[in-house]
């Protein structure tokens, strides 16, 4: 499948972009007049949200374990010159 | 904290310290990248070697144009998106097809259960995010990664990427559909009711 967007973006195309952090004012504008005017469009556009928020709950930061650290320090020859803590 | 720029400018002069101070400082970043990319633990360490390894040898082409963690995800990507290709070559992925907003009207779609702590450690959920990431094609995950998870811009994730604007917007469109659509079905056959 080509990943060719249309130049007119599709109403469904300015809902889901909208939730983008980079969305510029007139496209929120479109988006709020779309949601108000179509309660199935608000609970979809709801729905995505959600599906994000939920990705960013359950991928949060993982540390790495001290061992893996070391693995790649000695991989890198860069062992001995980690900093002590107290450096 | 030292200036990054110079603390680059050493590691490019073959100070081993500088060296190490940036792969500290970034290390646990690109582990989280490669480790959502890769869906796998051993997988992501590969990657972040791997990626450390190609950064240190040409970190000399560095030249400051870019900050610097956005020159290190790129190395990170293009390590784990050729990973992908490899692994995924003998396996079937999902296709993606393009949301029709006609299909929203008269769904009598309704309110999503509330985001709890509880519904987050159910761990079937869990799995089912996890799985629905995993069966998302790389060139898809990519982009909802940089953009949704990571929070880079469409600019960046374009140059990132080496993608279009264009690109970027569908690819990120038909990857947060699929991903909600998998939601949809779960809470539909866990007695989540439409109107």
């Amino acid at each position: 499948m080509k990943d060719e967007v249309k130049t007119e973006s599709s109403p469904f195309e300015k809902l889901c972009l909208g939730l983008s952090h980079d969305m510029d004012a007139d496209i929120c504008k479109e988006i709020a007049a779309e949601l108000e005017k179509c309660p199935d469009c608000h609970f979809f556009y709801n729905s995505v949200e959600k599906t994000i928020e939920m990705y960013r709950e359950v991928e949060n930061n993982k540390n790495l374990d001290e061992d893996m650290e070391l693995r790649l320090l000695r991989i890198l020859n860069l062992e001995d010159f980690k900093p002590c803590d107290d450096e | 904290m030292k200036n990054e720029l110079e603390i680059i400018e050493k590691a490019q002069n073959g100070d081993r310290k500088a060296q190490t101070e940036l792969v500290l400082r970034y290390e646990k970043k690109v582990f989280n990248l490669a480790l959502r990319m890769m869906r796998d633990k051993e997988d992501a360490e590969d990657v972040m070697q791997e990626t450390f390894l190609t950064a240190l040898r040409k970190l000399h082409t560095f030249e400051g144009r870019s900050q610097f963690f956005t020159w290190l995800y790129r190395i990170t990507m293009n390590i784990s998106l050729q990973k992908l290709r490899e692994r995924n070559k003998s396996n079937a992925m999902v296709s993606l097809s393009d949301p029709d907003i006609e299909s929203i009207h008269g769904q009598h779609l309704s309110e999503w259960p509330a985001f709890s702590s509880r519904l987050m450690t159910n761990n079937d959920f869990r799995k089912l995010l996890d799985k629905a990431l995993k069966e998302l094609p790389a060139i898809y995950r990519s982009v909802f990664i940089l953009r949704d998870l990571e929070g880079l811009s469409t600019i960046e994730t374009q140059k990132l990427l080496d993608l279009t604007e264009s690109n970027v917007k569908v690819r990120l469109m038909r990857a947060r559909y699929y991903l909600r659509q998998n939601l949809q079905k779960y809470f539909q056959e866990n007695q989540f009711n439409e109107r």
